[in-house]
This record gives structure tokens, C-alpha cells and sequence, in this order.
């Protein structure tokens, strides 16, 4: 093991835990809320994706709903939107940045811990609401002529859980900013930690936009008088002001982080540096840019006409410009693993950001044909048939089953990657093997189906304004059932994440990790074989520090 | 094993940095949030109104020198803001109180003044769509108003303790920082619902 020397660190340790639990209510440790938001994202993960089976399942026959009713299948469909992203990709990654960031950049905690901690609980409480309202009928397209209190209930609560998740934002990035150790600029942090910042600054930029949509919606369903006529659609209305946020460019925003956790594994797992460094974080960067979707709201809810004029060329730069800095990263690190003569390595943190990478590759190869070819149909080159544009089709719910797919198989690898410094014990390696795998096989099949079935038939995305499905549009039951596996095999894996979470990690029945298991190259994995609670930490010069001392011995030897 | 030592000095405090970075991260959601209501307003005001109508329904009287000089009361307060950090920096307690005191005055006046104006304009939520965006808008300023309030409270009270000099001037910037946020915020729903309407 090379020596590296430390210093001082610029800020006490984290507080020892109080195991009671009480210490949920008030901990002031930074690790412990990061632990928090990550269980609390798997449970939630679970949940999204059988939740989202039973939402495809309810299109595998022709005539009629097979779980729910209609206005129940509109409100499912909305639920897993919400779920997927709030619920469970973004809280787990902030969930994992407050654990790993200020051991990564040398800090010995969070800047502000009781406002993560706040963070949390506003965050946990409002999805609960949430969930809840969602139950009360109260969902997009939810709520009745007499009653539709659930309806507002549901717009605050989503609102609350999106406050929550900025705080957490917040303190995470300020802590980048402002507690990195004296030498390590910002670009030479890493990977996780860039990727980290630049979605920070991304969903600080996005997300109030969705505060302000949910506010006017909020405002206009709750004081004006008319049930389905209010100015902005009533509650038949309210889901077309906010799915902007689950479709690109807006999604690849929420992909960055999964990014960065294969930006860490990949260049281990080949050892050796990832090539163009200075490219691949560049590349991060521009995702996040790219990501920018905000605006497109207003072309979300004007539908066909946003692929028209000046609007239709910045969302094909937009859409262009994300996969181009998406096939980059993900070149880059392919290539670098290419360099190593030796045969990589099959332990579930490769094997699942290497499927990750593939999923994202897979998922901007498909954005890429649908938003080309509505571009070009709007411009006249040619006619789609059938005439419905691709992005309003099926076709689309492919693009964000793969988003979300590549996001929950990345969680899987950066949980087993990071669990023996967050819980100090291995996952169980078959489990994380296993779960890893039905997470991507589960999203790719349950991606191939809506695809077919948006290119082929034309078959509409999510409920119609009346909340709907249009059947006798809709004869692609096939490639439904074929969806619906999918997702059944993904809920499986997610199932199996969440078993192996809770017995290896949470009960301490998984083989206890002993330091830097993967020889991985980042500070926090010194950190570790110093003792994660010692007050004196690693001087950092580099991302790297591991990397360039083990370079240097070798040079030296 | 190498040699290689590597020497750095232990870090300074970075609590002042700390907030004035944390502010300026909440000042950027605050932009985005006021750009998206803004934005939205401006799309639905031009995809409904037809140029022989009115977007702003008949019988709404606008009070136009109360709402300009919420403006000059605002930018006054921001001046006089930027005086207590001056002289918090200078170590001048005097001067930082007086300062703090007449800048938390002027802000009281001006959510006085907001709030009298909105009462002028009998508002009446759910009467209109312009009567729900605007109110919506500017009862978002009104909420910013108010954080504005409480933060400049709490360290007026971190200055009253003895914080003053350089870590004393970067708390009470923080807390000015986002007033002048709030300031800006106000120009451009001032202008863009109660201007231009």
C-alpha cells in the first residue's frame, strides 16, 4: 500500500451515530442521511417497477383494462413518472453524493448536515403525501366533479418533494464548492463528483420550473370554479403541463450521475486512467447542458408543433448535442477497457456500469432515430405512417423505460461498488449479479415492445386527454405482452436489489469488506484504510490520488 | 512504499464562503423559478389575447405610483444593505446596526406597499386567468420578500454577537445578496405583469 501523506482537515469529522431510532429524527451525520435516501430509493424502486409491470400488463389485452379501470390506468401511469424519477433515481443519487462526495474531495463532512437531514425528511414526508394523494383519487386525470381536493393535495406534494430533493442539491454542491481539499480543482475532482455537480446545477436550473408550472396549476384547479374547463385544462390538464420532465432532452439530465458512477468503474476495472480525461469530463459537462429541457414544456404542451421552425431546430441540437456528448463518455471508457490486455473483471459493479453504458448508448441511438425522423417529417421530407409523430407514440415511453432502466441498473453498481465504505460489507455477489442482470434484460425487453408498437402501429403514449387508452388504435397487443415481460423481469430485479440490500447491507449478513477491495483510484477509498472517522485527512493534489502514487511507484521501482 | 510528502497547510474556516456559495445556489433556483413563472405568463398572455382584447379584465385598476415605488423602495433598501457590509467589514458596529435596522425598515415598507397595491387591485383569485397568474407571481415575490426578512434577522442577530470584520461582512452579504436577488426579481414582474401587462 503507498504511503500518502495527509493534513490537517479543514473541518471536525462527522458526529458519531446514535444507533437509537431516535437518531433518524435528529442525526447530524452527513453518511447516515446519505444511507437514508438510498434505502429509502431502493424500497421506492421496488415498488415503481411492479407498479410499472401492472401498467403494462393493463394494455395486454384489446377489449378492456386488466388491472385497472381507466381513470385508475391514467393515474398508475402518472404514479410510475413520478415515482421513478422523484421517488427513486434523483433521491438515490443525492442520497449517494452525500455519502461519497466529501470523502471523494477531502471534507470531512457536509457543509450543512442538519439541512440534509431536513432535506430527508422533507422529501420522505412529502412522497409519502404524495403516494397518498395519488390513493385519494387525486392524480392527473384524478378527483371528481364534487371532490377533487386529492388533486390539489397531489400538486403540493409533488411540489414539496422536489423542494426537498433542491435542498439536498444545495448542500451537496456547496460542499464541492466550497469545502474541497487545499490543491483539487474542480476539474480534477472525481468523475462522481463532477457528474454530481453539473446535474446539481442542472436540476437547480430545471426543477423551480416545475415548482412554478405546479403553482399556476395548483392555483388555477384550486380557486377557479370549473372542474374540467379551468384555465389551464382542470385535472384532464394537469398532465400535459408536466410530462416535459420525463421526456428529453430534460431525462438525459437525470442520466449524469449514472455517468459518472460508469466514469469511476470502467477505468478501475481497466487500470489505467480513462483516455482523454479532459474530453470524458467535458463530455459530462455537456449532458448536463444539454439536459436543459425546461423549455420545452411550452412546446410539450403545443405537441406536434414543436419540431417546427427555429423551436424544431434547437430541440434537434439539444436532442444532438447530448447524444453526441453521451457516445463520447461512453466511447472513451469502451476503448479504455479495450487497451487492457487482460480480461476484465465480472463482478457486479463492472458488469452493471458496463450495462448501464450499453443501456444509455441503446437509449441515445433510439432518441436520436425518433427525433430525426419527426424533424424530417416536419420539414416535409417524408410521411410517417402512421401519422401520429414518434415522440407522441410509444415509441417515447421506450426512450424513458431505458433512461430509468440504465439509472436503476447504475444504482445496482455503484451499490455494490461503494457498499464497503457506506455499510462496510460486500453485497452478496451472486444477488448483486443477478439483480443486475433482470434490471437489464428487464429494461431492454420492456423498451423493445413500446418501441415496435409506437414505429409500427402508431400506438399513442400514456392516457388521452379524456384519460382514456385508445384501443381501437391500438392493435399491437403482441409487442404490449412482450413490454409487459420486460417489466416484470425489471420489477424482479429491482425485487432482488432490494433483497440484497437488506440482508448483506442493512441486517450485515454480506462478507465484510476489507480497504480499497476493487483497488479503486479515488480519495475516498483511502479514506477507508485510514479509518472513514479519522479527523485527519488525505492532501489531494488529483481525482486520483491512488492511481498517480501507484503510477509513481512504479516509475520509481 | 514512497516518499513523496506531500505539505499542505491546514484550511481556513470555511463557514462565511460556505453561505455565500449556498445563497447563490438558492438565488439560481429562485432565477429559474421566476423565469419559468414569468415565461408562462408571457405564453399564455400572448397564445390568448387577440390584439382588440383585453388580457387584463375590465375593472382592474392598476396603481401605478405605489407599484413604482415599491421599485425605488426596493433598490433603496439594497443600497442601504450593501452600507452594512461595508461598515460590518470595517468593523463599525453603530453603523452596521443603523444599517441593518433602516434596510429591514425599508423591505416592511415595500411588502406594505406590494400588499397595498394588491388590495387596490381587489384581486380575486380564480375571477381570471391574469387574476391567477399575477396573483400567483406576486405572491411568490411576497414569499421571497418574507425568507428575504427572517435571513437578514438572523444575521443581524450573528452580528449582534460580535461577528463582525471580514466573517461578520460575508454573513450579512449573504443575506443582502439575496435581497438584491429579490430586487431583481421584483423589476421584472413588475415590468412584465404590471408594465407591459
Amino acid at each position: 500500500m503507498t504511503d500518502i501523506s495527509t493534513t490537517t482537515a479543514t473541518s471536525d469529522g462527522p458526529p458519531k451515530e446514535d444507533p437509537s431510532i431516535f437518531g433518524l429524527l435528529n442525526t447530524s451525520d452527513h453518511r447516515r442521511v446519505g444511507r437514508m435516501f438510498m434505502v429509502s430509493a431502493v424500497l421506492m424502486l421496488a415498488a415503481s417497477t411492479v407498479l410499472s409491470a401492472l401498467v403494462g400488463l393493463d394494455l395486454t389485452d384489446s377489449s378492456d383494462f386488466v388491472v385497472f379501470d381507466a381513470q385508475s390506468w391514467a393515474q398508475a401511469f402518472a404514479l410510475t413518472r413520478d415515482a421513478l424519477v422523484f421517488l427513486v433515481v434523483i433521491p438515490f443519487f443525492v442520497g449517494l453524493a452525500m455519502f461519497v462526495v466529501p470523502a471523494q474531495i477531502g471534507a470531512g463532512r457536509l457543509v450543512y448536515p442538519r439541512a440534509a437531514l431536513a432535506s430527508f425528511w422533507t422529501w420522505k414526508i412529502s412522497a409519502l403525501i404524495l403516494i397518498g394523494a395519488y390513493l385519494a383519487n387525486g392524480g392527473p386525470y384524478g378527483g371528481t366533479r364534487n371532490n377533487s381536493d386529492g388533486v390539489d393535495l397531489h400538486l403540493i406534494s409533488l411540489g414539496t418533494v422536489i423542494v426537498g430533493l433542491l435542498l439536498g442539491v444545495i448542500v451537496v454542491v456547496t460542499t464541492i464548492f466550497s469545502m474541497r481539499a487545499p490543491g483539487l480543482a474542480i476539474d480534477q475532482a472525481p468523475p462522481f463528483t463532477w457528474a454530481t455537480l453539473v446535474t446539481g446545477v442542472g436540476l437547480l436550473l430545471t426543477l423551480p420550473v416545475l415548482i412554478a408550472m405546479l403553482t399556476f396549476l395548483y392555483i388555477d384547479h384550486r380557486y377557479s370554479t370549473r372542474f374540467d374547463v379551468d384555465f389551464l385544462g382542470g385535472n384532464v390538464g394537469v398532465w400535459d403541463h408536466l410530462e416535459w420532465v420525463y421526456r428529453a432532452p430534460t431525462l438525459y439530465l437525470f442520466l449524469v450521475p449514472v455517468l459518472g458512477v460508469v466514469a469511476e468503474i470502467l477505468p478501475v476495472a481497466a487500470r489505467r486512467r480513462v483516455l482523454m480525461p479532459a474530453m470524458s469530463t467535458a463530455a459530462i459537462g455537456a449532458v448536463a447542458m444539454f439536459g436543459l429541457g425546461a423549455w420545452t414544456q411550452l412546446g410539450g404542451v403545443e405537441g406536434a408543433s414543436i419540431t417546427n421552425g427555429w423551436q424544431g431546430l434547437v430541440y434537434v441540437a439539444m436532442f444532438s448535442g447530448a447524444k453526441l456528448a453521451v457516445l463520447v463518455i461512453i466511447g472513451l471508457h469502451v476503448l479504455t477497457i479495450a487497451q487492457n490486455r487482460k480480461a476484465p473483471p465480472t463482478h457486479a459493479p463492472f458488469l452493471g456500469a458496463l450495462g448501464a453504458a450499453v443501456l444509455i448508448g441503446i437509449g441515445v441511438v433510439h432518441g436520436g432515430i425518433g427525433a430525426g425522423l419527426d424533424w424530417l417529417e416536419s420539414v416535409d421530407a417524408f410521411t410517417i405512417d402512421p401519422e401520429l409523430p414518434l415522440r407522441l407514440t410509444t415509441w417515447n415511453e421506450a426512450q424513458f423505460i431505458l433512461t430509468v432502466g440504465a439509472a436503476a441498473v447504475g444504482m445496482a453498481a455503484a451499490i455494490s461498488w461503494w457498499a464497503p465504505i457506506i455499510f462496510g460489507r460486500h453485497t452478496n455477489p451472486a444477488l448483486s449479479r443477478l439483480s443486475v442482470a433482470a434490471l437489464f434484460v428487464g429494461a431492454f425487453i420492456g423498451s423493445l415492445g413500446p418501441a415496435l408498437a409506437g414505429q409500427l402501429t402508431g400506438q399513442p403514449t400514456g392516457p388521452t386527454t379524456n384519460a382514456q387508452y385508445d384501443f381501437l388504435a391500438d392493435p399491437s397487443t403482441a409487442l404490449n405482452t412482450l413490454g409487459a415481460v420486460g417489466l416484470i423481469i425489471m420489477a424482479a430485479g429491482a425485487a432482488l436489489l432490494l433483497l440484497d440490500v437488506a440482508v448483506s447491507l442493512v441486517l450485515g449478513k454480506g462478507a465484510a469488506a476489507g480497504p480499497n477491495p476493487w483497488d479503486a483510484f479515488t480519495p475516498e477509498w483511502d479514506a477507508t484504510s485510514e479509518g472513514i472517522d479519522a479527523p485527519v485527512l488525505p492532501a489531494l493534489t488529483s481525482g486520483t490520488p491512488l492511481l498517480d502514487a501507484r503510477n509513481a511507484e512504479e516509475v520509481s521501482v | 512504499m514512497s516518499d513523496a510528502t506531500i505539505a499542505l497547510p491546514p484550511g481556513a474556516s470555511t463557514a462565511p464562503r460556505s453561505q455565500l456559495v449556498a445563497t447563490s445556489l438558492a438565488i439560481v433556483a429562485g432565477s429559474s423559478l421566476m423565469a419559468g413563472l414569468l415565461g408562462f405568463y408571457m405564453s399564455r398572455r400572448h397564445a390568448v389575447s387577440a390584439p382588440s382584447a383585453n388580457w387584463i379584465p375590465d375593472g382592474v385598476h392598476i396603481p401605478n405610483a405605489p407599484m413604482v415605488m415599491t421599485v425605488v423602495t426596493a433598490i433603496l433598501a439594497s443600497l442601504i444593505g450593501h452600507w452594512a457590509v461595508w461598515a460590518a467589514k470595517r468593523r463599525e458596529q453603530g453603523h452596521t446596526f443603523l444599517a441593518i435596522g433602516t434596510t429591514l425598515l425599508l423591505i416592511v415598507a415595500f411588502l406594505n406597499m406590494v400588499i397595498f397595491s394588491m388590495n387596490e387591485m381587489d384581486i380575486a383569485i380564480g375571477a381570471s386567468e391574469w387574476h391567477n397568474l399575477a396573483f400567483t407571481i406576486t405572491g411568490y415575490i411576497i414569499a421571497l420578500t418574507i425568507i428575504a426578512i427572517v435571513y437578514l434577522m438572523l444575521m443581524a442577530l450573528r452580528v449582534l454577537g460580535g461577528d463582525l470584520g471580514d466573517e461578520g461582512a460575508a454573513l450579512v452579504n449573504g443575506s443582502v445578496v439575496f435581497w438584491d436577488f429579490v430586487v431583481i426579481a421584483w423589476c421584472a414582474a413588475w415590468y412584465a405583469v404590471y408594465v407591459v401587462k
